[in-house]
This record gives C-alpha cells, structure tokens and sequence, in this order.
C-alpha cells in the first residue's frame, strides 16, 4: 500500500452511506474503499466533506460493516478505461464485465470483486497513423484498429495538455492493450501511449473544436417518430410513460433498428430482464445496415433495480463518457437510459441520508442542474480534424402515478428536444407504439416534407387530443 | 466473548438505541424484557450509538433491557427439512414442531448476476383464459395481483398454485387474517401439496415489524431450492402493501424525510430487490414470484401498487371477481404466445381491441343513442366474451380457449370486420 | 371548415352517430385508418417493425391519396365497411417485404378498392 494514499475510519453507517473520519486530505468525488472484517474492499465515493470527516457512497450493500473498519482512500475520481473492446461489452454500474464476474463467482454477485474492464490479453491489429516528429494535442489519432465494421482510433490522452511529438512509435502489428504504442514528449518530459486510457466520469469530454446545431434527423425506422415527431441527431429526446405504456419495447426497438453507429444502453435502476433479453437476442439480430449482428455496435451498461442504488449514478455517467469516446472518433452514437427517474430517485435517498434540505417530493434541489449537465453531454460536434460526431440521448422517464407534473419528468421537459409522451390509454387499448404527445413545432426535419404531415395532423385523432 | 448491554439510550417507536462497539451494520440481536425475548436487527450506526429494529415491537422494553448481540445477520435454514413446515414472520416454528438450524443461510442476500440469467420461455398453464391467452405467464415471472378488500385474490393465488407446475411452493403471508391462513393451509392439503410447500406466515395479530423479514426469508429458501436443488419453484407472497407499510413505520420512526404519500423515498428499491429474486437460471431451476397487493382506495397511482407496476413484468387486476382486461398486462407474454400456435397473438390483441370498442358503445348505449349495425355485433360480442373468457370459473386449456376465440368472433362478426391479417383468417375461421 | 377527426369523435360521443353527418363521420373514419395503418406499428414482426425512410415516403404519398380522397358513401355503415376492408388491406401491405412482388401485389390491391370508391 502506498504510504501517500490516505486512510480514514468508519464513525457511522446508514444505510449505503458511510461516514468516514480521515486526518490528512480527501478530495470530493474521490473513490475509496472500505475495508470489512473479512478483508472485503467496498468501493464508494465520496460525496462531502466536512472538517475531518467525510460522507461515502458505497456502491454495494454495507451489511457487515463496523464503525472502526478501516477506510482507503485511492486520490482518483471514478473513471472509466476507454479502448478497444468496449463495444459488445456487457458492464455494470463500475464498469466491470458482467460475464466475467460470472465466471468468477456463483450465480450471484459478490460483493467486492472489481475485474478490469478490457481484456489485457486479447491481440488488436494497430495500424500506427501518426509519423516520428508529427505534433499532436489531446483527441488526435496515434493509430486505429479495426473494432466491429468501425476503425477504433487511438488517440492520445484526452487529459495531456499542450502539445505532444512523436518521438517513437511501433510497427504495426497484433498487440494487447497495454502495448506501448507509442513515446511522446513535450519538451519537459516523455510519456508512454498505450491503447488504453482514463476518463473521470462525472467530467464531460469535450476534446473537439465546436458544438453544432442539431438539425438532420436520427432515423429511428419507427413511423409515428420519424414522421411526426422526428429525432436529431445530436439531439435530445424522452419517453415519459406509467408502467405498462411501452416504454422499454420502445427503447428496445430504438436500440434495435436506429440508423445510428453505436448504440448504448444504459439500464439504470430497472429489470434485469430487460437487459436479459437485448444481452440474449442481439449476438443473433443482424443489423440489415451493415449485415453484422447487432451487438458489435452495442454496449450495455446494466445497474439494476436490485443492484446497489449508488452505482445507478455510476452507470448514467460511465455511459455517458463511454458515448462521448466514440463521438471522438467521428461516429454518430445513440445512448439510451432507462430510466432516468432511478438515478433521480438514488439521489433522493443518498440526500435523505445527508440530511440535505429537500426540494420538491423530496428530490433534492440540485435535481434539475443534475438532469441538464446529463442532457447537456449530448450534441453534434464539428471534432479538430473537420468531421463531425454526435452523441444522441433518449432518457426513459418513469413518473410516480404516470403524473407528468413531477420534479424529473419536469425538469427533463425543460432541456430536452423532443417529447414521446406515451399513454396507458393507447396501450390498453393495444394501440402500439402508444406515443400521444404533440410537442411544439421541431427544428428537425422530418422523414416526410412538412407540408404533408401537417396535412395528416389534421386528421390525426390521438396526437392531439391526449387521449 | 459477546458483550450484553444493559443501557438502552433511547426507544422511539420500534426502534431502540444502545451504546455498544464493534457491532456490524445488519447484524441481529436479542432484546430481552419482561414480555419475554424478541430478535432485533441493526438499523444504523452512529459512532457509539447503535440504533435496532425490535421486530416484537417495543412494547415492555425498559432501559435496563438487556440486549445481546449475536454476530450474524438474520438468517433462514436451507435444507429439505424445510418441507411441509410452517414458520413465523421470525423464522420460528408456527407448527409446534423443531427448530431448524443446518446450513443457515443469510437472507436478503446479493442480486443474481444478469448474465447468469436466461430469457423466461416457459409458459405456466393455469386454465383461466384471461390468463392464458391474453396475460400468458411465463416461469420466472414476477406479477402482482393488484386488488381490493372483498375480492377473492387469495382464492385466485391459490387456484393458480395448484394449477402451476412447479416442484416447490414458498407461501409468505404478511398480515394474514388468521382465516386466510387456514384457507391456504387447507386447500394446499386437499390438493396434496402440503409436502412440497414451505411457510412465512405472519399474521395481523403479530407485531407489525416482523412482517418485514417474511419476503426475504421465502426467497432466500426459494433461492437454495432453485440453485443448490435445481427445483422450479413457485413464491407466493400475500399481502405486499402490509410488507410497504411496515417499512414505512420504521422510516417514520427513524425520521427519515418521507417521499409521496408518507412512504420512504427508496420503496421502489426495497420492493424491487425482492421480486427482483424472480429468475430462470440455464443450468438450475427457476423462481416465479406472485405477489397479492391491495390498493389502498382502490387507487393505482397509490406509492405501493405504482412502484410495485415498474417492477413487476405485468399486473393481474382482480375487480368484480375477474380479471380486468384492460390494464392487465403479462410483459413476459411475447416470449412465449408466438411459440404456442401461429394465432394467439393476433386474436388476443384484436379480441382486446373490439372489448375495448364494446365498452365504449356500452357508453353510448347508456346515454340512450340509437345502436347502429355495428354497435349491435359488439354488444353481442362483449356479452359472450365476458361469458366465455373472462369468467373466473372457466377452465380450459389454452388451445380449446383459443378455438372458443374464434367462434366467438365467427359467430358475432363477418372475417374482414376483426382486423387480423387474412391468412389467419383463412386458417382458423370456422366454417358455417 | 375541415373538422379535426379528433373532435369529430369527441362530438359523436355527445350527438351519437346518428346525429353525425356522414361527410364528418368519414373524417373520423380516415383519422383512425391513419393510426391503425400509420402510427401503429408492429414491433414484433420482422417486417413491420423497421419501416426505413423511403418506405415511409413511399406509404405516406399512398396514405395521402386516402386522406385527400372524397367519398361519395350512401350511409355510414358502407363508409365503415369499406373503410375496414381498406384497412385490412393496408395492414397485410405493411407485413410485405419493401419492393418484393408480394409488396406490389398487395399495393395493386389497394389501388383497385381506391379506383372503386
């Protein structure tokens, strides 16, 4: 163990947050572990300090934990690794690899066991891009390997500051991803490339040159979406409904069949079998676009509802970061959460447990600037090298009683694009997809010229009315 | 050697507080007053203060109790001696027979990891065609039975019990009238499946706070049938909304800042990491969990039944003595009514779609509008609908119910008026 | 004025069928031959489940033609009929292969029930 690294001590436990006393320095959002009886390391993060004392979200169950227990904390915010071997990867709130905890352990999870989230031994085909003597920032290309139908770019750390030459680089050939691919130095001083690097999740990864407007349609090949109320790409959308309007048939036929690049799912606080059947079905769908199965395309992020509450927040950011990786390499990237309404309900409890005051229904007051720095990280951006990449959101929302009028569903209103409301009446009724809302007038063109489909509104008996 | 504490700080509620180190966060301990002894369970600690849950409640505890920690969590038998008893809400014999202590497993134990989990594709057969052909279920299912005082949902729990094929039957009662339990306890005799069930029965003469350890000690049994014995098993749990306000009591009592209607803001999280234990595994058995939840008035929106419709893959809703079709929904159907015969699911949603056309005309007709043509077929066909499918006493397999479908539909409609493709139509339409 | 098929519905409720002229009640048929055709859509079936871009172009010009199209209907019960059959018509063309022969097959069908009325 490090002797720089800090040590703390458990003074309470409450449920999943545990109170920790340190004497030297924490920082906030820091990761660290508590340590049980029976050596298990619990990861948290740290959510406030006070004085010498600072509060923990662990991200498993605490039973078992003692005021005493010894606390370590690592001085590294929550990351996620970002490399090749992400897509088809089915990871959970932490980013470690679900079938292979499986292999590891019985049917169930066991708590403190973290696996890395790449696969150090596999072997890629790099193809270096960037000469000796070529002059690179943050986000530029040092090679690619082939991932999927896509060319995974290697690109130097988004974290380096300034600018980098190329002092050596390798051959190309089949390596793992802790090759050092290449040397770069600053002038000051020379750093190892590996095909693998770091990003804290809760930052928002913004390596490119501007942000555009979002204006050219995502088609999602659902008619009443494309035509009436048509997706951006790089836009913003959500899917508030009350259980049993068909919301996830709806994520899933988006994740299915929209004409996007990449697709991630994040399950956040919801089904396990839900994830079960996209892990189950997609290795066998083909995606009629590019003739491969589905999953090549896909990542899954999988917190659900009976896993532990505090990684729901994990697993929105990691899918989010995981998102703005591949914009980098110019790739047009759908992710979608599901639902949203969880992790707002996770940072009720952990405030409850804070005793922070409360806002509306008990969310916290920073519910609304949480939900918009989320949305915030979609978009479609022009990248340093002219081509441009977009990340579009579709967030699930699940609102208590099916009632709009509460705190997440209104603050997401308030800063997404477009709105599919859908409705238990349409649903019961068995008229699928049961969207019924009619929001106001969209800058995205739809798959039909406009004059047509304000034609057929006329006549549309659902869109307006809210039946 | 473990301590025993004699200075109980603070009793608030169920809850007490004590002074005591090194003790684990869910840990159990004894409480012994002069009602005699109750178990308690960790709750929160707090530096030296240690605050317990007394599932007998904390009637008769004064601040000399003594309180004895016992090292562990709260933990149930696994083993098949399991069989054919019957158990408290604590984990104590109800059935005047022995104590069970072999492999004596922690409840409420870690999720099962995803990827171990396989797609249901299993259908259970119940012989109730609201059931079978328009709510399939499916093993591994978790559904609730969303109801109201008066209507016979422990009657339909234990019809679709017995008709289910399962191996094992783990009956949680939460709050049960004492009648209730007898009623169970009976019909699983005449049916001779006393021998493969397993009871939880707490009942509304006992203490509220233990009716909270009921769900997870059926599923930590059910969980240890399923994968150290391979066996299906079938979890019945009756009443959750008892389960919700015993959670919302302690939250109360702990002062935690209440979410919608006085309940605690992680309900959706406590009830979800129960069904949630509802699973098929490839290379072991499986566990079905049915739940009976009443709505407090009759109000779907209400915490309990709204939390628990976004967890659970469908509802029942048990109303006039039949299953609702609207609103009744069985999430996991499509996983299994496309491998059950090529016109299941076209005729239940249009079989649906035109009851749901039936009950608007009935409105029509009751503001006393002239029936057209049209209207008159749906009238006929909404009354032999409710006659022949959706009574609760109808009993038939799927395919005959299917085939009833059909005459129905025949026998009230011409073939292009029904809106399913005519291929089908073709197929199964039976000739006058 | 062109009446929403919405509000038509809504009107019926109150002034029943019969109290309907039959040039609105057509209004409201073609409202829900769009949803049954249009915006429902299957997502459990191949085929109907993933309707690109063009197919959508292609049906809604056909869809249109529905829309702008006046009836001449002797009473309501013909105008239901026929709309039902032309429904029935559009859903088994929703279940064809884009550009198949059973795609024209089923769009040649079509014509003929528009050609009749």
């Amino acid at each position: 163990m490090d002797e720089n690294k800090q040590t703390g001590k458990v003074t309470g436990v409450n449920g999943n947050m545990v109170s920790v006393a340190f004497d030297d320095q924490v920082t906030q959002n820091e990761v660290a572990f508590v340590v049980i009886e029976d050596g298990t390391r619990l990861k948290s993060e740290v959510i406030r300090v006070r004085g010498r004392e600072a509060d923990l979200q662990v991200f498993e169950s605490t039973t078992g934990v003692k005021v005493g227990d010894h606390v370590d904390f690592t001085g590294e915010l929550l990351s996620v690794e970002l490399g090749p071997g992400l897509l088809t990867q089915v990871y959970d709130g932490l980013q470690n690899p679900l079938p292979e905890l499986a292999k590891q352990t019985d049917y169930f999870l066991k708590r403190g066991l973290y696996v890395y989230p790449l696969n150090r031994e596999k072997l890629w085909d790099y193809t270096p891009v960037a000469k000796v003597g070529a002059v690179l920032k943050a986000g530029d290309t040092l090679g690619t390997v082939p991932e999927g139908i896509f060319s995974h770019r290697i690109m130097l750390p988004f974290a380096w500051q300034g600018e980098w030459t190329v002092q050596e680089t390798i051959a190309a050939g089949q390596y793992n991803i802790d090759t050092v691919v290449a040397k770069v130095s600053n002038g000051s001083e020379t750093r190892n490339v590996t095909m693998v690097q770091r990003w804290p999740v809760k930052i928002p990864l913004t390596c490119y040159k501007v942000k555009l407007l979002a204006r050219d349609p995502l088609i999602t090949q659902v008619r009443i979406i494309d035509t009436f109320f048509p997706v951006a790409k790089g836009g913003t959308f959500c899917t508030p409904g009350p259980f049993g309007a068909g919301k996830t048939v709806l994520q899933h036929a988006l994740a299915q069949r929209s004409e996007a690049d990449i697709v991630i799912v994040a399950a956040c606080g919801e089904r396990a079998g839900e994830v079960v059947e996209i892990l189950t079905e997609f290795p066998h769908l083909d995606d009629p676009r590019t003739g491969r199965h589905l999953i090549d395309r896909t990542i899954i992020i999988c917190n659900t509802s009976s896993m532990p509450v505090a990684a729901r927040e994990a697993s929105i950011y990691t899918s989010v970061t995981l998102a703005e990786y591949y914009r980098q390499m110019g790739l047009n990237v759908l992710l979608l959460a599901d639902s949203t309404s969880r992790w707002a309900q996770a940072l009720r409890e952990l405030s409850g447990r804070l005793e922070e005051i409360p806002g509306e229904e008990a969310f916290p007051a920073y519910l609304e600037s949480r939900v918009a720095s989320f949305y915030e990280r979609a978009g479609l951006v022009r990248l340093e090298s002219g081509e441009t990449g977009s990340i579009t959101i579709c967030g699930a929302v699940s609102p208590a009683g099916g009632n709009f009028e509460e705190p997440v569903t209104q603050a997401t209103l308030k800063v997404v694009g477009s709105f599919l409301a859908l409705s238990r009446d349409r649903a019961n009724a068995r008229r699928y997809p049961s969207i019924r809302s009619n929001p106001g007038p969209s800058t995205t063109a739809s798959s039909i010229a406009r004059k047509s489909t304000a034609h057929a509104r006329c006549f549309a008996t659902e869109t307006r009315s809210g039946r | 050697m473990r301590k025993i504490y004699h200075r109980i700080i603070q009793i608030s509620g169920n809850v007490i507080t004590v002074e005591a180190a090194n003790v684990a966060n869910n840990e159990l301990a004894e409480v012994k007053s002069e009602r005699g002894t109750s178990l308690a369970q960790v709750i929160r600690l707090d530096k030296s203060r240690v605050y317990l849950q007394v599932f007998a409640g904390s009637r008769g505890i004064s601040t000399d109790s003594e309180v004895r920690f016992l090292g562990h969590p709260m933990r149930v038998s696994g083993s098949e001696a399991l069989l054919g008893r019957i158990f408290t809400g604590n984990g104590s014999p109800r059935d005047n027979g022995p104590a069970l202590d072999e492999n004596m497993m922690e409840i409420g134990g870690p999720s099962v990891n995803p990827a171990n989990r396989i797609i249901p594709n299993k259908m259970v057969h119940t012989g109730i065609p609201m059931i079978d052909i328009f709510n399939t279920l499916v093993e591994s299912q978790k559904l609730p039975i969303f109801s109201v005082a008066g209507e016979p949902y422990n009657q339909l729990l234990a019809r679709i019990a017995m008709q289910a094929e399962v191996d094992i039957i783990v009956l949680g009662g939460m709050g049960l009238k004492y009648d209730d339990y007898l009623f169970f306890k009976e019909t699983l005799d005449e049916h001779g499946a006393l021998p493969r069930t397993v009871m939880f029965i707490h009942t509304a003469s006992d203490p509220i706070v233990e009716c909270i350890q009921v769900p997870d000690m059926s599923l930590a049994v059910a969980e240890y049938f399923a994968t150290e014995l391979n066996k299906r098993v079938l979890v019945l749990l009756t009443d959750m909304t008892n389960f919700a306000d015993a959670l919302k009591e302690i939250s109360i009592t702990m002062e935690q800042i209440p979410s919608n209607r006085g309940y605690p803001g992680d309900l959706y999280s406590q009830l979800a990491v129960r069904y949630e234990k509802a699973v098929d595994f490839a290379k072991a058995g499986s566990i079905t969990v049915l739940a009976v939840t009443t709505m407090p008035g009759d109000d779907v929106t209400h915490p309990i039944p709204d939390n628990t419709g976004y967890i659970t893959e469908g509802q029942f809703y048990l109303r006039n003595g039949h299953i609702e079709p609207f609103g009744s929904l069985s999430r996991l159907k499509q996983n299994v009514n496309k491998d059950t015969r090529e016109d299941h699911r076209a005729l239940m949603d249009n079989m649906i779609r035109l009851y749901s056309e039936y009950r608007e005309v009935l409105e029509k007709q009751s503001m006393g509008f002239r029936m057209s043509e049209w209207d008159k077929k749906l009238l006929k066909y909404g009354g032999q609908f409710e006659k022949g499918m959706m009574d609760l006493s109808v009993n038939i397999p799927l395919f005959q119910a299917l085939d009833r479908g059909w005459s129905i539909l025949a026998d009230c409609f011409e073939p292009q008026e029904v809106g399913i493709k005519t291929d089908l139509v073709k197929k199964f339409w039976p000739s006058k | 004025m062109l009446r929403d098929g919405n509000e038509v519905g809504q009107m019926m409720k109150v002034v029943g069928e019969e109290g309907t002229p039959t040039a609105d009640f057509v209004k409201y048929l073609k409202a829900e031959f769009l949803d049954s055709v249009y915006l429902q859509q299957n997502t459990f079936d191949p085929i109907d489940s993933a309707c690109g871009a063009e197919r959508q172009e292609y049906m809604f010009d056909k869809l249109l033609t529905v829309l702008d199209k006046s009836f001449d209907f002797e009473d309501k019960g013909k105008a239901r009929s026929y709309f039902q059959n032309l429904r029935q018509e559009f859903i088994d063309w929703n279940y064809t292969p884009w550009d198949s022969i059973d795609f024209h097959e089923a769009e040649k069908k079509i014509d003929a029930l528009l050609a009749q009325a």
